[in-house]
């Protein structure tokens, strides 16, 4: 239910509030699905990527083809979300590994969307709001997003689980 | 778990992703959705830009920025209607009828986005149709891409893929403006290669067929720098744009009557 307001409300704060810093800002929605992969799986990720792109693609001023963000995001986010089945990567993440996670989850969501753009909508390539772009989100919130997903998995480590959350929690923390 | 459903649903959502795409692209632009986008998240944008408004000035201010805008408005138009007059030549006869017809609508800038793109706060509601001039107390700011109900989307003048047709102030030299990518600086070339032409010179938008998308007279910038290359085609040069078009605020539209 949280999460679905967030992919509703995170559109309207990009556009009225991170884009208007003076030095760009980070890319929540990118941040968002990466971090909902990396917690909660591919099918989550996945899921998530989706609804997430549609609603970045349809908020004005939004003016690029409909469904570009929602593919690019989408395949972010199944892929980040496979960390849980790859049998090596099922171990426990450390920190780091998370972070090295993030940050390539967020770099590679950038860059198809960018992508899609030039290709689809032949935007000009543009270096500059491009490296905005990738300092905050890929850089500055990746680093965030570990922190809150690592401080979440303590969290739910140290508190007891309700048995209907034990499947989820399975896949992302395996005991 | 099962893993197969790991693989089903992903792959169904990217295949529907992919169709999306594929329909907005190549089939029929899917305006109904982008419309009930704009109600939707227009109006709530629109509530944030109000909200921020009040909070951050009072209301006088507010009332006195809209009283210069319009005033800036009609003055352009009479500016527009004394070069008409003055210079027939320049516009084509029918653009003189447009002029009875014409006013401004003033708008608030409400959300920014990433690719030179921004939304205002009036829509086809208020008149506003696509391809419309937006200008705003300093200069020009760009052009309305699309209009929804409640909120337009404007294309800015430093947007790599527009063009606007020029004409200097002085000399009445006549060329084109185009964005330069992610430096908010716009190129300028002048079609006549041995023009005059120096740092500090004024730019202002020469009008388009119909007057759509830019209305003539509308201030852009002025030269910072002049590329001497000898042999080309065109005068070059670097103009900064006069409007600020990372901060704005209160914009005007245009509206010309179809």
């Amino acid at each position: 239910m949280r999460l679905a307001l967030l992919v509703a409300v995170l559109p309207l704060l990009q556009v009225t509030m991170a884009d208007r810093l003076p030095w760009g800002g980070p890319d929540l929605m990118v941040l968002a699905v990466v971090g909902v992969a990396l917690a909660r799986g591919p099918l989550w990720g996945a899921a998530y990527g989706f609804a997430g792109g549609l609603a970045v693609d349809l908020a004005p001023p939004a003016d690029h083809t409909i469904g570009l963000s929602a593919l690019a995001f989408c395949l972010t986010g199944f892929v980040c979300g496979l960390r849980d089945l790859i049998p090596a990567a099922s171990d426990r993440p450390s920190a780091p590994r998370i972070l090295a996670m993030a940050a390539t989850g967020t770099y590679l969501a950038l860059i198809l969307q960018t992508a899609g753009r030039m290709l689809l909508d032949h935007a000009p390539w543009d270096p500059v709001s491009m490296f905005q772009a990738m300092a905050w989100t890929v850089a500055g919130g990746s680093l965030v997003l570990t922190g809150l997903l690592v401080l979440g998995d303590r969290r739910t480590r140290s508190r007891r689980v309700e048995p209907r959350r034990i499947a989820a929690l399975s896949r992302s923390v395996r005991v | 778990m099962n893993r197969r459903r790991f693989v089903r649903v992903p792959l169904a959502l990217l295949v529907a992703a992919g169709a999306l795409v594929a329909v907005d692209r190549y089939v029929t632009p899917l305006t109904p959705l982008r419309a009930a986008a704009s109600i939707a998240y227009g109006t709530a944008e629109n509530a944030i830009g109000s909200l921020t408004r009040r909070w951050g000035d009072s209301g006088r201010v507010q009332t006195l920025e809209q009283e210069n805008a319009r005033l800036r408005a009609d003055l352009l138009t009479a500016q527009t209607q004394r070069d008409v007059s003055g210079r027939q030549s320049a516009l084509s006869a029918s653009s003189a009828t447009w002029l009875a017809g014409r006013r401004s609508v003033s708008a608030h800038v409400v959300a920014i986005g990433r690719d030179q793109r921004v939304t205002i706060d009036a829509g086809t509601r208020d008149g506003l149709t696509p391809d419309l001039t937006v200008f705003d107390a300093s200069g020009l700011v760009g052009r309305v891409t699309w209009a929804g109900p409640v909120t337009s989307t404007v294309a800015l003048a430093t947007d790599a893929a527009s063009s606007v047709g020029v004409r200097m102030a002085g000399s009445d030299e006549v060329g084109l403006v185009t964005g330069i990518p992610g430096q908010g600086l716009l190129k300028l070339s002048l079609l006549r290669p041995d023009a005059p032409l120096k740092p500090g010179d004024q730019v202002v938008t020469m009008g388009s067929q119909n007057l759509r998308p830019y209305v003539p007279g509308v201030p852009v910038g002025t030269v910072v720098s002049v590329e001497n290359t000898p042999g080309t085609a065109t005068r070059t040069a670097v103009v900064r744009p006069y409007a600020r078009l990372s901060a704005l605020n209160l914009v005007a539209v245009v509206v010309v009557g179809t």
